[in-house]
C-alpha cells in the first residue's frame, strides 16, 4: 500500500465530504438493516430447532375424507410388531381454543405410569410432584399462561369446556421453567384421561401414534411399511417436519431477500447515478494530476483507496449498529414484524445467532458494485487527454 | 501521514468495538447449556414441533401435525405453495 496515495485519497474524501458521507450512510444503513433481519430470522430458527431435534422418528395420523380422525390406540400394537420398530406409543394431545385471548392452548396428556416421567418433569419444572398428577384435576402450564389465568380469574384454576359443554376444572400444580418459555408458553400438561376428556378423544383412541425406530437408516423403510398397514394412515417422518420448517423459514427469509435485492438494486442505481456523472472539478483534478506526471494507475489507485475508506469504515459501523439494535435494544419494530402479537407470547430474548456468511455475502454483493461505480468513470476521465480537459 | 494515522486509528477503533460487541452479545445472549437442556427435555416430553410464537392459527402451531390436511403443511415442497411452483407453471 502506498501511504502517500492513501493520504491523498483521505484528503480527497474530506474535500468532497458531503458526497462521501451520503454513500457512507446509505451503505451502513443498508448493511445494518440486512444483518438485523437475517439475525432475527436466524434466532427464531434456532429456537424452533430445539424442538425439532427431539421429535419421534415417525408420527402416524389417520386421515379420511381429507380430515384428521382419531386413530385407534390398538393400531400402535400392529405397528410395534413391524420389524425395526423400537416403540409405538399412542399420544393424547390437541389444541384447545381459548376464545378469551383468541389463541390456542396445546393440551398434552402424559402417561402418569411412565417410569421416566418424574425425571423428565423435574428437568423442566421448578416444583414437581407427580403424585399430584396421578390424583388428577391438576395441570402443569407455561409460566405466561399461568400468569394470564391468574390475572383473569384471580386463581390458579382453569375450567376447560369439554365438547359436550360440561366443564373440567384443573388446578395449576406447577409451571415450566422460564428457559423453555418459547416452547411451553401455551402448553398444558395433564394426565391422559383428563386430556382426552378436554379434547373429546373417545376411549381407546388417540390423536396420533409416536413411533421410534431402532436404526435411523431404516426410518423411510419403516414409514413405508406403516403406511402399507392402512390406506388412511398419514405417516410423517421427523425429516419431513424438519424440511417443512426449513421451507417455512426459507419462504419468510425469501420475502426479505426479495426486499434486500430491491434495496441492493436501488443502492447500485443511486451510487452509480451519484458517481458516474463525474464532476468537472474531478475531471480537472484528474487532468492536473496526469499533467504533473501521475500515470493512470496512480489515479485509479487513489479512487480505489477512496472507495476502500468508505466501505471499510461502513462495515464495522454496520455490524456495531446491527448488534446493538438486535441484542442490546432487542430489535424494536423488527421483532414485532417477525413474531406478531399474542397475549400468550413469552418474553422472548433473542438468542445469539450472528451469521458471518451473511456478512460476507453482503460484502461481496455491495463492495464490487460500489468500487466499479467509482473506478469505471475515473478510468474514463484518466484516459482522456489532460491538455484538452484543462483547456 | 497524519491523516493516514487518524484513519488507521478510527478503523482500528471500529473493528475492535465491533469485535468487542460481538463477543459481549455472544456471551450475554447465547443460551446456557442448562437452558438448552431444559428446552430439549421439554421437547422430548411432548414430542411436538415448533415454538409458541404463533398460537393463534391452528396450522402454524405444531405445523404438519396439528392440521395435516391443511395445504400449507401438506408437504415441504408442495407444488401448490412452494416457491418452485414457478418452474412447473413455466413447464406447462
Amino acid at each position: 500500500m502506498n501511504l502517500k496515495l492513501l493520504e491523498y485519497a483521505l484528503l480527497s474524501v474530506r474535500r468532497r465530504a458531503g458526497k462521501h458521507m451520503f454513500v457512507f450512510l446509505t451503505f451502513t444503513i443498508l448493511i445494518a438493516a440486512v444483518l438485523s433481519v437475517f439475525t432475527v430470522a436466524e434466532a427464531l430458527k434456532k429456537e424452533a430447532g430445539y424442538s425439532l431435534g427431539n421429535l419421534p422418528d415417525i408420527t402416524v395420523q389417520k386421515i379420511t375424507g381429507g380430515r384428521q380422525q382419531y386413530i385407534p390406540a390398538v393400531s400402535a400394537e400392529e405397528i410395534t410388531l413391524l420389524p425395526g420398530v423400537l416403540s409405538a406409543v399412542p399420544r393424547i394431545w390437541g389444541l384447545y381454543r381459548f376464545e378469551y385471548l383468541n389463541t390456542n392452548l396445546t393440551i398434552v396428556g402424559l402417561d402418569i405410569f411412565d417410569p421416566f416421567l418424574s425425571k423428565t418433569m423435574s428437568d423442566i419444572t421448578d416444583t414437581i410432584d407427580v403424585k399430584e398428577l396421578r390424583k388428577g384435576s391438576v395441570m402443569f402450564t407455561g409460566e405466561k399462561l399461568n400468569e394470564t389465568i391468574k390475572s383473569i380469574y384471580g386463581s390458579s384454576e382453569f375450567s376447560f369446556q369439554k365438547p359436550d359443554g360440561e366443564y373440567i376444572t384443573l388446578k395449576t400444580a406447577g409451571t415450566f421453567k422460564t428457559a423453555s418459555g418459547m416452547l411451553s408458553a401455551d402448553t398444558v400438561i395433564t394426565d391422559t384421561e383428563t386430556a382426552a376428556h378436554i379434547l373429546g378423544i373417545p376411549p381407546e383412541y388417540a390423536a396420533d401414534i409416536a413411533v421410534n425406530i431402532s436404526n435411523p437408516q431404516e426410518i423411510s423403510t419403516a414409514a413405508e411399511k406403516i403406511s402399507n398397514l392402512n390406506p388412511s394412515f398419514k405417516v410423517t417422518t421427523s425429516e419431513i417436519i424438519k424440511a417443512s420448517y426449513q421451507n417455512m423459514f426459507d419462504y419468510k427469509s425469501g420475502l426479505f431477500l426479495l426486499f434486500f435485492t430491491a434495496c441492493i438494486l436501488t443502492f447500485a442505481v443511486t451510487v452509480f447515478d451519484r458517481l458516474s456523472g463525474i464532476s468537472g472539478e474531478e475531471k480537472r483534478e484528474t487532468a492536473i494530476l496526469k499533467a504533473i506526471g501521475w500515470d493512470t494507475g496512480d489515479v485509479l489507485r487513489v479512487r480505489l483507496y477512496e472507495s476502500a475508506v468508505i466501505t471499510l469504515t461502513a462495515f464495522p459501523a454496520a455490524v456495531i449498529i446491527s448488534l446493538a439494535y438486535v441484542y442490546l435494544m432487542q430489535a424494536p419494530g423488527l421483532k414485532t414484524v417477525f413474531i406478531g402479537h399474542s397475549y400468550l407470547r413469552p418474553d422472548f430474548i433473542i438468542p445469539f445467532s450472528f451469521d458471518l456468511s451473511v456478512l460476507a455475502a453482503v460484502f461481496f454483493v455491495t463492495v464490487p458494485v460500489y468500487t466499479a461505480s467509482v473506478i469505471i468513470p475515473s478510468w474514463r476521465a484518466a484516459s482522456s487527454d489532460p491538455g484538452e480537459v484543462i483547456r | 501521514m497524519n491523516k493516514s494515522i487518524v484513519f488507521g486509528t478510527l478503523l482500528l477503533f471500529l473493528i475492535i468495538s465491533a469485535a468487542s460487541l460481538y463477543m459481549y452479545t455472544s456471551a450475554r445472549f447465547t443460551p446456557s447449556a442448562v437452558d438448552i437442556s431444559v428446552r430439549r427435555s421439554f421437547a422430548s416430553l411432548t414430542g411436538l414441533p415448533g415454538t409458541a410464537v404463533y398460537s393463534e392459527n391452528g396450522y402454524e402451531r405444531h405445523r404438519n401435525l396439528s392440521a395435516p390436511a391443511d395445504i400449507l403443511s401438506k408437504g415441504p415442497f408442495s407444488m401448490d405453495t412452494g416457491l418452485a411452483s414457478a418452474v412447473y407453471t413455466g413447464a406447462r
